[in-house]
């Protein structure tokens, strides 16, 4: 395939989509980061807003660097053709298993969990790779088993796949990330052709079976035991009455709620949201950027990014839809798996609907890691669209 | 993979987004549509803080008008936000070793009490040192939260004077925010707590100010919004004088200084009121022991506090502690005897040295020995304790308590201070519940039947003679009932006798009046009878000096309505004794002015070591000058021994003061052997 013939085949309106946003996150992080300098009271001190200093620049320099490192590696992706991969995906599973008991073992620990491994001058966060690798990885495994997922039994083999790196994330503790592993794992087993009926009674018997455990839990705490801390089980239900502890485990969904409803319809103005920029609102730039734009932009600006995502998600079902083969369709139907449960649980957060876990809005949130992992999804999507069948679009 | 199925599958995972995507819209359109408003104040009320601008409190004034007896100074505050922070409790145990007068703990509960109001200032001490605001200058960095400010407090120019009569101010308790919560206090208020500082709290508080800032997260102001500037308190204007005031305390305090040397005067307290006889207005009202109210101003620790409420500092006597007033009552006696027409001054009697009724001991002239003839002149004039119960028993209790209602005593005044006693006026039916209480549990019950019994006979009885018959016949029965010589004593005491009629004539027995109430009666003697309301506040004016409200005009409680020939007829028995030969005189006849007076020595018993001792209160009441009077005086030294030795020196030097005269150091040392002679130190 030539070089011409990938470029005439990219899906521009996904591309430009995907530029979009990431630009949109761009004013965002400025905003969040834009410092308010304080004021002696009772001196007659010139306001002072509007002062960006270096510091918080450096976010949005960064974050810019992180753009165009995402998009030279989307290229790189785009351009090694994805029918090539399945040689590769042996090696690549075991690299990341490799990886995330590296994180287990020499891994930093921040916020009460180990998330990072330093390599040379970098901080990397193998979980977030880890999704892409178990993306590439399953639908190869998938793509080989096809027409043979119809039963529980032949579904077993695919869950131990899954389930083992999946483990390794779950011990960091990241709950977060593993419970992205089961969105992927369910959205691509059935776009490989798993029985709906029992994929669905198996998401519904699990949900039941979560509740139940939980519930149990707190009727009795003490005599039920849950693989969870009980931080993390406060965490994981404060979201039902964050007013239990308004400063502490709560703190953040109220404040985000105050955000993004005091913005109204119009927003209060970029760099004029009163709760982002006096920092009521915590990690305005990575985990609660959405809130951030929900303060300042209104219910307009929460609607315009939720469209962008929207058309982003919508191209990515259709190229799994015209993909080629099985392992390319797969390999869309993961990454569109992926993004759609980032949206929902990021966005569902910052509007009180879904717990606090850490998972980032994709291309929108402040990271590195979290952008390189989006652009090589961006890429594998491109790189399936390029070599589907017929141009369809 | 067929193609169609794929196809098919997509358009379920198309829904499922679409399905997603539905449910975000839907509840970000709940919040920024139809919940905007409750989330816009709620984001308000996050960065928009009105911090509080305190006004500066009224300030009191001298009699002169000119003389600042109370006013403000500036000091440091320091303040602390709870920032919602885990390391609250870190700052606050960093602020504790700067402030050496608070604990963490305190700081902690301090921060406690105001979870009602989150992020707003709380006030952790006042009148800091400009060092220790130094000090945590240097260590701001490491104390989020903490602010310091300036702000007024109390000031008192003149020094310790009539501390329990300006009373002071302190931080608003809870209780006191409860019950003034529509007055708009808030909990790092201030507030009068006692004395004229309380009871002219609405006039001298003010009206506080704000200012609006934007605050961040960590309650850092990042901009000014607007500022409404405090409006001072009100001042006062008092009838207080300054000078006649601290005369008053330094007299106070020798006197009963010197009165400590003698074992048989250990007297630890006393009181004061001078009043305008014209007006009412309280020239001075000093009380020992006394504190400084300064100690009221910034940290006030606990054990300073204990230590002065342990010896009473804070206590205001004059008007909260009531005392026998012993021999000061006999003007008043004379003057309802004379007023009923039971007696003409004129009125003399052969006094053999006692007073005997009804088969009791006889009640001695404090002189032990037979005085002669004697008239209400020298009744007044030698505190002749016969004379006076025999006029007691001739004009009978009901007209005593009458008269002593009508001048005053035993009721409540109505002055502008906190606390006032009523005092109290001996009735046969108080007495028969104090000398019941003493009965054993078995006659008390025999005691309620009989009670029970009678009380049915003596609602049914119709004549007086009656009614008489069945009271003999309830004590004889209830005497039958005693177990005891000693309980059968006390049966007799229930009953109301000759014997208290006379007591209650020579101001002994169970009537208890305040130092003002005798200074407010003596005042009516004095003025002709007219009992003025006393009073401490002489106007009030707004902080550019506009006339709030005046009291200009006396407010009379009452016009006695006792003859002014009567009332002179005492006034000329109370000059005689400051007169050579009266029992004052000793005290008083150096004064540059005539003076009128009485003495009273007013004996309690005491258990010491298991005995009884008997010790006196000293008790004097003037005005002067006698033929045209301008003040009242009244004093009261506890243990002070006699009218004349224990309280005399005191309203010699007021007078002297107010006068111009030398006051009693100025004069000699205080000759005791000379004074001996006059006083009454036996009854």
């Amino acid at each position: 395939m030539t070089f011409h013939r990938v470029l005439r085949g990219v899906d521009y309106i996904l591309l430009l989509t995907v530029l979009m946003v990431i630009a949109f996150s761009l004013i965002a992080i400025a905003s969040a980061t834009h410092v308010t300098t304080p004021i002696h009271v009772g001196e007659e001190t010139e306001l002072l807003f509007g002062v960006l200093n270096l510091s918080a620049m450096d976010i949005v320099i960064k974050q810019m660097i992180w753009t165009v490192l995402g998009v030279f590696v989307m290229g790189v992706v785009l351009f090694f053709n994805y029918e090539d991969w399945p040689k590769y995906t042996k090696a690549l599973y075991i690299i990341n298993v490799l990886m995330l008991l590296a994180v287990i073992f020499i891994g930093k620990t921040a916020l009460g969990a180990q998330r990072w491994i330093a390599v040379g001058p970098f901080v990397l966060q193998p979980s977030e790779f880890a999704k892409v690798i178990i993306i590439v990885t399953f639908a190869n495994f998938l793509a080989n088993r096809e027409g043979r997922l119809r039963t529980i039994k032949e579904l077993l083999p695919a869950f131990a796949f899954i389930g083992f790196p999946m483990l390794l994330i779950l011990m960091q503790p990241d709950l977060g990330t593993s419970l992205v592993f089961i969105a992927i794992m369910f959205g691509m087993l059935f776009m490989a052709g798993a029985n709906p009926k029992v994929l669905g009674g198996i998401i519904g018997g699990g949900g039941l079976l979560g509740f139940g455990w939980l519930f149990a839990y707190f009727q009795n705490p003490d005599k039920v035991w849950i693989p969870l801390h009980d931080y993390q089980v406060d965490r994981l239900t404060i979201f039902l009455n964050p007013f239990r502890d308004p400063l502490g485990d709560g703190y953040h969904i109220i404040q985000s709620q105050i955000a993004i409803g005091s913005g109204g319809l119009y927003g209060k103005g970029i760099f004029s949201g009163s709760q982002n920029q006096l920092n009521f609102l915590p990690e305005q730039h990575t985990d609660f950027i959405f809130s951030v734009v929900g303060e300042e932009l209104g219910f307009i600006g929460t609607v315009a990014v939720l469209a962008l995502f929207f058309i982003i998600l919508y191209r990515g079902i259709m190229i799994a839809a015209q993909a080629k083969d099985t392992f390319g369709s797969l390999l869309a139907t993961g990454v569109v798996s992926m993004i759609v449960f980032h949206v929902l649980v990021n966005v569902g957060m910052t509007i009180g609907i879904m717990p606090v876990t850490g998972l980032p809005l994709p291309l929108f949130s402040y990271g590195g890691s979290s952008m390189m992992t989006n652009m090589i999804a961006i890429g594998i999507l491109l790189n399936v669209c390029a070599r589907r069948k017929k141009l369809v679009f | 993979m067929e193609q169609k199925a794929s196809k098919k599958r997509a358009k379920v995972l198309t829904s499922l987004v679409f399905l997603v995507f539905a449910v975000l819209v839907g509840r970000l359109a709940y919040l920024q549509f139809f919940q905007v408003e409750k989330f816009t104040t709620l984001a308000k009320q996050n960065h928009m803080r009105l911090i509080p601008i305190e006004a500066p409190r009224g300030e009191m004034y001298s009699r002169d008008g000119e003389t600042k007896i109370v006013s403000n100074k500036p000091v440091y505050t320091v303040s602390l936000v709870y920032l919602g922070l885990e390391n609250t409790s870190q700052v606050a145990q960093r602020l504790a070793t700067l402030l050496p007068q608070i604990t963490t703990e305190e700081i902690l509960q301090k921060l406690d009490q105001q979870k009602l109001r989150l992020y707003q200032p709380v006030k952790i001490a006042a009148g800091v040192s400009f060092e220790t605001v130094q000090k945590i200058e240097e260590h701001r960095l490491e104390m989020p939260g903490v602010i310091i400010d300036v702000e007024p407090v109390r000031d008192y120019p003149q020094g310790d004077i009539a501390a329990q009569v300006l009373g002071y101010v302190r931080q608003i308790s809870k209780e006191e925010l409860e019950a003034n919560k529509d007055k708009g206090y808030g909990p790092n208020d201030e507030i009068g707590k006692e004395g004229l500082e309380r009871v002219y709290e609405e006039y001298l508080r003010g009206t506080p100010g704000a200012r609006q800032v934007e605050v961040d997260a960590q309650g850092r102001p990042v901009r000014d919004l607007g500022i409404s500037k405090p409006v001072p308190g009100d001042n006062l204007t008092l009838t207080l004088d300054r000078k006649l005031q601290r005369t008053a305390e330094e007299a106070l305090a020798k006197q009963i200084e010197r009165l400590q040397k003698d074992p048989d005067t250990p007297s630890k307290a006393g009181a004061t009121v001078v009043v305008d006889v014209n007006t009412g207005g309280i020239l001075a009202m000093a009380n020992y022991p006394t504190y400084d109210p300064d100690l009221f101003v910034g940290i006030l620790s606990t054990e300073k506090y204990n230590e002065i409420t342990k010896i009473g500092a804070t206590s205001n006597r004059a008007i909260e502690k009531i005392y026998n007033p012993g021999s000061t009552v006999k003007p008043l006696v004379g003057a309802a005897a004379l007023e009923t027409e039971a007696i003409e001054p004129e009125f003399t009697i052969y006094d053999p040295g006692y007073f005997k009724a009804e088969g009791t001991q006889k009640i001695w002239d404090w002189q032990r020995r037979a005085l002669g003839q004697v008239d209400l002149y020298r009744g007044i004039r030698e505190s002749v304790n016969t004379y006076f119960c025999t006029l007691g028993v001739k004009i009978g209790r009901e007209v005593m308590t009458e008269y002593a209602k009508l001048f005053g005593l035993g009721t409540k005044l109505g002055v502008d201070l906190p606390r006032e006693e009523s005092g109290t006026i001996l009735t046969p039916e108080r007495k028969y519940d104090i000398w019941s209480s003493y009965l054993s549990e078995e006659t008390k019950q025999e005691m309620k039947k009989l009670e029970a019994k009678y009380n049915e006979l003596l609602d049914n009885a119709e004549t007086k003679a009656e009614r008489k018959r069945l009271q003999d016949r309830f004590f004889a029965e209830l005497n039958l009932a005693a177990n005891s010589q000693k309980e059968r004593e006390y049966i007799w005491e229930m009953e109301w006798r000759l014997y208290d009629t006379a007591y209650m004539a020579i101001g002994q027995g169970d009537s208890k009046y305040t130092p003002l109430q005798l200074a407010m009666y003596t005042s009516a003697i004095a003025n002709g009878g007219t009992l003025y309301k006393p009073h401490l506040v002489k106007k009030i004016t707004d902080y550019q000096d506009k006339l709030i409200k005046e009291f200009s005009g006396p407010e009379v409680i009452r016009d006695t309505n006792v003859s002014s020939e009567n009332l002179a007829v005492i006034r000329e028995g109370m000059r005689q004794v400051a007169e050579a030969g009266g029992t004052a005189y000793g005290a008083l006849y150096d004064l540059p002015v005539q003076v009128a007076a009485k003495t009273g020595t007013a004996e309690f018993n005491v258990y010491e070591e298991g005995k009884v001792v008997t010790y006196s209160d000293g008790i004097m009441i003037a005005f002067a000058p006698a033929d045209n009077p301008e003040i009242a005086v009244a004093t009261v030294i506890e243990y002070g021994g006699s009218g004349s030795g224990g309280a005399g020196p005191v309203v010699h030097d007021i007078l002297a003061s107010y006068f111009g005269g030398k006051l009693v150091d100025e004069k000699w040392v205080y000759p005791a052997e000379e004074n001996d002679v006059l006083s009454e130190n036996q009854r």
